[in-house]
């Protein structure tokens, strides 16, 4: 209920805001435009002024002017009638625009930043701009002006309008200032803007690179340099294929730095967070009335009708109704629907898990029914008790309203019911009716965190009060336990209440175990110092024991608990051989995960944002710094993370320990491929708890286990498991180590260098293990593959890494034979029998990288010589 | 790495070397004359897991001229510089070797000359537990007090010079470290006030929050670039960590792919990590590092040098030399290197260094000067120089191993965990600090 009003709350406040703004902006406008500056007397059009630049002021924020007075953009404002366009934003002509760029060079103060990015946002992409752009920057001396930085920026717009040679001109000149060196510590507003000059003219005009290598003959190595940054950046954008202008540009000059620093800036990867992504869309929130009030309102509503028509009835002298509801009918119905309903739910627990079928034989119109069929019995009852008839008439026709009532509710409820022991609907259902809650538990999770770290926060400045984990304690204090399994979330207050009064003998209090952590019940999490001249009395310690109170787990154990049914149902599904309806289920878990996770993270971060304004007011106020909680205060302090509360529980459910092995091992495995997981920290967990295989049929299971984690790290970008999935192929891992390493390490290969490196170093050290027994032709093999996967997707940085280290090893003269034929053939044939990612025509992909490792071989050679 | 000084202990320990120092000051009415009075000021540094962490305490000495010209040596400018690397043996950079040709440097004081205004500091580390920061304080004292002893006592014998101070070290280290344990601190600093007062070393001891003003730290900062461009150890770390920090964001998040890429190319576009590389540079070796976004971040970003920084405004703007008068950058950040106690400004992390460069200079031109006599004619026989000849170059290699060591010790291996840094970190040409000194030497304490 509460979040249907806070959604409307929402959306009607959003609405006003907006028509609130274009309001204000159409009057402001309207201002600037009409007669306001040639009003007299003054004041008065100053008023005007300063009210219209008030309306105006939200919408120039949005260029991020922070800082600017009302008084300072009137002032701004009055200079003239082009101030007053870009103020307004209106229209103007192009003449006039660049009348306006000559503002730039005027005092602008803070407003500077509205006047540029208004001229670029505004900047017309004709031959006539193009012609004014050269015009300006050819012929003009710009040396000191603002007009330089903005002309630059604007030939990404007009570059294709250019004629040629004007191009040409342009590139000589902005690759000019693009080259001059910069100091830090003086401004040089134009070099950035002339090396994105540069960058759009070459993207722009590829035939213009001839005019740019002679730099690359003649120029200093930091000139060199930059313009390797530049043409790394114009390939990107060009779209080239990157190997082809590494070997063109960098390769054969590789003078500063190595060559494997130059591949880097050729290297252009996918963000690792864009595919293993997070985030999903959110489910639309719906206008939803809880189903027990539905059925309350509708009963309520049928009485009260009921009541009156009969009241009405007997007024009007009708006659009493046909149909008399005693007992004796009334019973049965009762009897009827327990029936019904014992059925179904014995046919969705043969068909469901216990927890599910549980929660989906439980429709509103059960309810109905049952709220109908009981409701009855006593009006049935009531039937002879009367004096008046009106009374009597008016109850029996609502006897007779709720045994209607009844009767559509049972009718609707056979087929519900029926359709609920389909698992997909099953599961569709249960997810419905529990995402609310999970939504709910993950606010009171939010909630609890933050208090937590208000009351980390609050131990630091508190005497008496020290949270120290795992710190020692002496043998006069007295412990204090945990009564149950919770998080603990100390009231500090009351703590300290006690702690401040010398005579109850307490000197200091320990809490031993991190604010917000899972702690199990015995467990100590807390010690008493007595002060050295008293103990405390036993009810002193009760009492600090009341404040040291242990939340229970049970708001986020339901979820994990829910999680759980669904996955078991998923894996149930799967091991009847319903596929697709395993994999329809999958997404489910995750999905209760995420919005748990989701609105826990949102009311955090909230409170938070509270906490610390909070905070900053009141250090504002009593001059105390300690006061304010900061942000980084937040990063330092430990709060179990959610992940991790229910990555245990999970985990402790799918894998339970009597029957860790085999059995979790497949388990897992299905939840993988069924796209579960979708939490590091579990995969993580998932990956630490696995134990090597029992015999050699379970190490099939085991392999695709340990690949699909692995696979799903580098999805998640999470580089901790990565690294954990190869210390686990290091040590089970037998015959099938080589292709799987080299599997892994071709995936990595398309990512980032912290996932790459290990696995290359892998191989290399399994290659250096097997030493002599191994045919060089396999060893080159899982090279060439890997360098092959790095070529394809971009990463020159590891295809160079992986050349260099095949003519390392003293295979650099096979380059001839590997592109031969046969070998490709071969080679191509394992690779797709791997399903390895290299495209369609993986024989392709090993011609490539042979022939780029070849160059980068020879051109290594030629730097040599 | 390690624990965040909080203000609970920044408190505690402020309180306790406030004692500490109030025990051991010895300097009152019947002192002056008596014997020499050394100006001692505790304070606090915090190396926040840059430096080893076992840096418990380090001294700083007070600047003296940071333009001096030194007396001539006879025959050295004569002598080319190619000549003078070749006699240096491999113990000096063409550089070292021009700026003592040029007899221009900077000049720092020893303990004996430091003033009131200019006090001999002792730097403990507040990273440390209370307990080892009063060791490390008294037994800096006691070490001091033992070489002033050996100087005065002449009892000095140059050829041991590295045994006696190490020896020195460790027993006044474990001597004050076993007595504090057995007695408490009160015995030790009494024990120290009655040796100082013994052997006419006058203690005027104090302890300072804040360890140094605006205006100190703007004077120190060509001194600390010249530690950083001359010591390659050095520029090594601070590079890497520069690197480490300031490069190595990217661009994560879940927006389509095309917006992540084009959003990393806006980021290798514009200059702001090699602009980030500058700031975190003069964070670490001046200090401060202060980069002023300006009023339109596209065209105005540029960093300001840390010597102009005067102070905060309570907002955290900084407040800068503007020609002959002071402005506010509100649109500046500004971050500290070491933090200070009781002051926003911060300390360069490479103070520690100042003593072993200083010194280290010092026996480069005694090593030079004895070789350069050697192979001279016209040097007279007297038995000064025939000592310079014969013994000091000997020596002096001894004490230049024993820096080098010191050096690496005192960085610690905290940043080698760190890649090495690429080489294009910073702009072009700007590999190197200015303006920095030519180097730095002990005022008045040369060769002879």
């Amino acid at each position: 209920m509460t979040d249907s009003i806070s959604v409307a709350m929402l959306v009607i406040r959003r609405a006003t805001t907006r028509i609130l703004t274009a309001v204000a902006t159409e009057i402001a406008r309207l201002l600037m435009k009409s007669k306001v500056f040639r009003i007299r007397p003054r004041p008065v059009a100053k008023i005007l002024v300063l009210f219209g630049a008030k309306l105006l002021l939200p919408r120039i924020r949005s260029f991020n002017l922070s800082g600017v007075r009302p008084s300072e953009l009137v002032e701004w404002i009055e200079r003239g009638p082009l101030h007053r366009s870009i103020a307004a934003d209106t229209p103007i002509s192009e003449d006039e625009f660049w009348h306006a760029v000559e503002l730039l060079d005027e005092p602008n103060g803070p407003l500077q930043i509205l006047v540029f990015a208004w001229l670029r946002q505004h900047l017309s992409e004709t031959a006539f701009t193009a012609s004014k752009v050269r015009d300006a920057l050819l012929k003009q001396d710009l040396r000191g002006s603002e007009k330089l930085p903005f002309l630059l920026a604007c030939i990404g717009k007009i570059a294709l309008v250019l004629p040629r040679e004007d191009a040409s001109r342009l590139l000589k000149r902005t690759l000019l200032i693009a080259l001059t060196p910069v100091d830090p510590y003086i401004r040089t507003p134009a070099t950035s803007f002339a090396k994105d000059a540069v960058i759009e003219l070459l993207v722009a005009w590829p035939d213009l690179d001839e005019q740019a290598l002679p730099v690359f003959e003649s120029g200093t190595n930091d000139e060199q340099d930059l313009l390797h940054s530049i043409f790394s950046l114009v390939t990107q954008r060009r779209k080239e294929p990157r190997a082809q202008s590494f070997v063109k540009f960098a390769a054969p000059k590789p003078l500063q730095g190595s060559l494997l620093q130059q591949a880097k800036r050729y290297s252009w990867l996918v963000p690792a967070a864009a595919t293993g992504d997070l985030s999903r869309p959110d489910r639309v929130l719906r206008l939803k009335v809880p189903s027990w009030l539905m059925i309350l309102l509708g009963i309520a509503s049928v009485l009260i009708s009921a009541l009156a028509l009969g009241i009405l009835s007997f007024i009007l002298g009708w006659v009493t109704p046909p149909v008399v509801v005693g007992i004796s009918q009334a019973v049965p119905f009762l009897a009827l629907l327990v029936t019904v309903n014992v059925f179904s739910i014995t046919l969705s627990n043969n068909r469901l898990p216990g927890g599910i079928a549980r929660v989906t034989a439980q429709g509103w119109q059960v309810w109905s029914s049952y709220a109908s069929a009981l409701l009855l019995i006593p009006l049935a009852l009531m039937d002879n008790v009367y004096r008046s008839d009106e009374l009597q008439i008016s109850q029996r026709w609502a006897a007779i309203a709720l045994m209607l009532c009844f009767a559509v509710s049972i009718v609707l409820l056979i087929p519900t019911l029926l359709r609920t022991t389909d698992p997909t609907v099953a599961a569709e259902t249960y997810f419905r009716r529990r995402v609310g809650q999970s939504r709910r538990a993950g606010r009171r999770f939010g909630l609890m965190q933050s208090e937590c770290v208000r009351i980390n926060h609050v131990a630091e400045s508190e005497t008496g009060i020290r949270i120290e984990v795992d710190a020692g304690y002496s043998d006069r204090a007295a412990l204090i336990r945990a009564t149950r399994r919770g998080f603990i979330v100390p009231r500090l207050t009351s703590a300290s209440k006690i702690l401040s009064d010398p005579t109850q003998g307490v000197r200091e209090l320990v809490i031993l175990k991190p604010v917000g952590s899972v702690v199990n019940s015995g467990e100590v999490i807390a010690a008493v110092e007595p002060s050295p001249e008293r103990m405390p009395k036993a009810s002193t310690v009760r009492r600090i024991r009341s404040s040291l109170q242990v939340r229970p787990l049970a708001i986020v154990d339901r979820v994990g608990r829910d999680c759980t049914a669904l996955a078991s149902l998923c894996f149930k599904l799967e091991d009847e051989g319903d596929i697709t309806a395993a994999f329809s289920v999958a997404p489910l878990p995750t999905d209760l995960l995420y919005t748990f996770h989701h609105s826990a993270s949102v009311v955090r971060r909230r409170r938070i944002r509270d906490l610390v304004s909070v905070g900053r007011a009141l250090a504002r106020e009593t001059g105390d710094p300690r006061q304010s909680i900061t942000e980084s205060d937040f990063a330092r302090m430990p709060v179990s993370h959610p992940g991790q509360v229910l990555g245990d529980l999970v985990l402790t459910k799918a894998l339970s320990p009597k029957e860790r092995s085999d059995r979790s091992t497949q388990m897992a495995k299905r939840y993988l491929q069924c796209g579960g997981f979708f939490d590091s920290t579990i995969l993580y967990a998932a990956g630490k708890v696995l134990r090597g295989p029992k015999d050699k049929d379970s190490l099939d299971d085991f392999t695709s286990l340990v690949v699909a984690i692995g696979r799903r790290s580098l999805e998640l970008g999470d580089s901790v498991t990565w690294v954990e999935t190869l210390r686990l192929i290091e040590k089970y891992f037998d015959e099938s180590r080589r292709s799987e390493t080299v599997r892994l390490a071709s995936w990595a290969a398309t990512r980032d260098t912290k996932f790459w490196r290990p696995a290359l170093k892998q191989y290399m050290s399994l290659v250096g293990a097997l030493g002599e027994s191994q045919e060089v032709e396999i060893v080159v093999w899982g090279y060439g593959t890997i360098g092959a996967t790095a070529l394809r997707s971009g990463n020159l940085e590891c295809a160079v890494e992986i050349a260099e280290l095949i003519d390392a090893s003293g295979y650099g003269n096979l380059f001839s034979v590997l592109q031969g034929k046969e070998f490709v053939k071969t080679s191509g044939s394992r690779a797709r029998q791997m399903g390895l990612p290299l495209g369609e025509w993986p024989e392709d992909a090993y011609i490539d990288f042979y022939a780029f490792a070849q160059s980068v071989y020879d051109a290594d050679k030629a730097v040599a010589v | 790495m390690l624990e965040t000084v909080t203000q609970e202990h920044a408190d505690a320990s402020a309180r306790i070397l406030a004692e500490i120092a109030s025990g051991l000051k010895v300097v009152g009415p019947d002192t002056v004359g008596r014997g020499e009075t050394m100006v001692i000021r505790f304070s606090h540094f915090q190396h926040d897991g840059f430096l080893n962490p076992l840096l418990s305490s380090f001294s700083s000495l007070p600047l003296a001229n940071i333009d001096a010209t030194l007396p001539e040596i006879p025959h050295l400018r004569q002598t080319t510089p190619e000549k003078l690397l070749e006699l240096a043996g491999g113990w000096a950079a063409l550089d070292d070797v021009e700026a003592i040709r040029s007899r221009k440097a900077a000049t720092v004081y020893d303990p004996k000359r430091s003033k009131e205004e200019q006090p001999f500091r002792i730097m403990i580390s507040a990273n440390d537990s209370v307990e080892t920061q009063i060791v490390a304080a008294l037994s800096t004292v006691a070490s001091l007090l033992g070489r002033q002893n050996l100087i005065r006592a002449d009892q000095l014998d140059v050829t041991s010079l590295t045994d006696e101070t190490n020896r020195l070290d460790l027993t006044s280290h474990r001597g004050v470290k076993d007595a504090n344990r057995a007695f408490g601190w009160k015995f030790v600093a009494d024990q120290l006030r009655q040796q100082s007062i013994a052997q006419g070393t006058f203690l005027n001891i104090s302890y300072s929050g804040p360890a140094y003003s605006a205006k100190e730290i703007a004077e120190r900062a060509p001194l600390m670039r010249y530690i950083y461009n001359s010591r390659p150890e050095v520029r090594s770390a601070v590079d890497r960590v520069v690197a480490a920090m300031a490069t190595n964001f990217r661009v994560t998040g879940s927006a389509a792919v095309e917006v992540m890429q084009r959003a990393s190319e806006t980021v290798e576009r514009t200059l702001i990590r090699k602009y980030l590389a500058h700031f975190m540079r003069d964070l670490f070796v001046c200090g401060n590092g202060i980069l002023d976004y300006g009023d339109n971040p596209l065209t105005d970003i540029r960093l300001v040098r840390p010597e102009d920084l005067l102070g905060l405004t309570p907002e955290g703007a900084p407040i800068v030399i503007d020609g002959d008068g002071s402005k506010t950058l509100p649109k500046a950040m500004h971050l500290s290197g070491s933090d200070q106690i009781g002051s926003p400004l911060g300390v360069s992390y490479l103070e520690p260094f100042l003593e072993i460069v200083s010194e280290r200079s010092m026996w480069i031109e005694i090593l030079l000067t004895g070789r350069v006599w050697a192979i001279r004619n016209g040097v007279p026989g007297i038995p000064e120089v025939r000592r310079a000849i014969d013994l000091y170059p000997e020596i002096a290699i001894e004490r230049l191993s024993h820096l080098r060591g010191r050096l690496v010790e005192v960085l610690g291996t905290v940043s080698d965990t760190f890649a090495d840094p690429p080489k294009d970190l910073y702009f072009p040409g700007q590999a190197m600090m200015s303006p920095a000194v030519k180097r730095i030497q002990l005022a008045g304490d040369g060769a002879r």
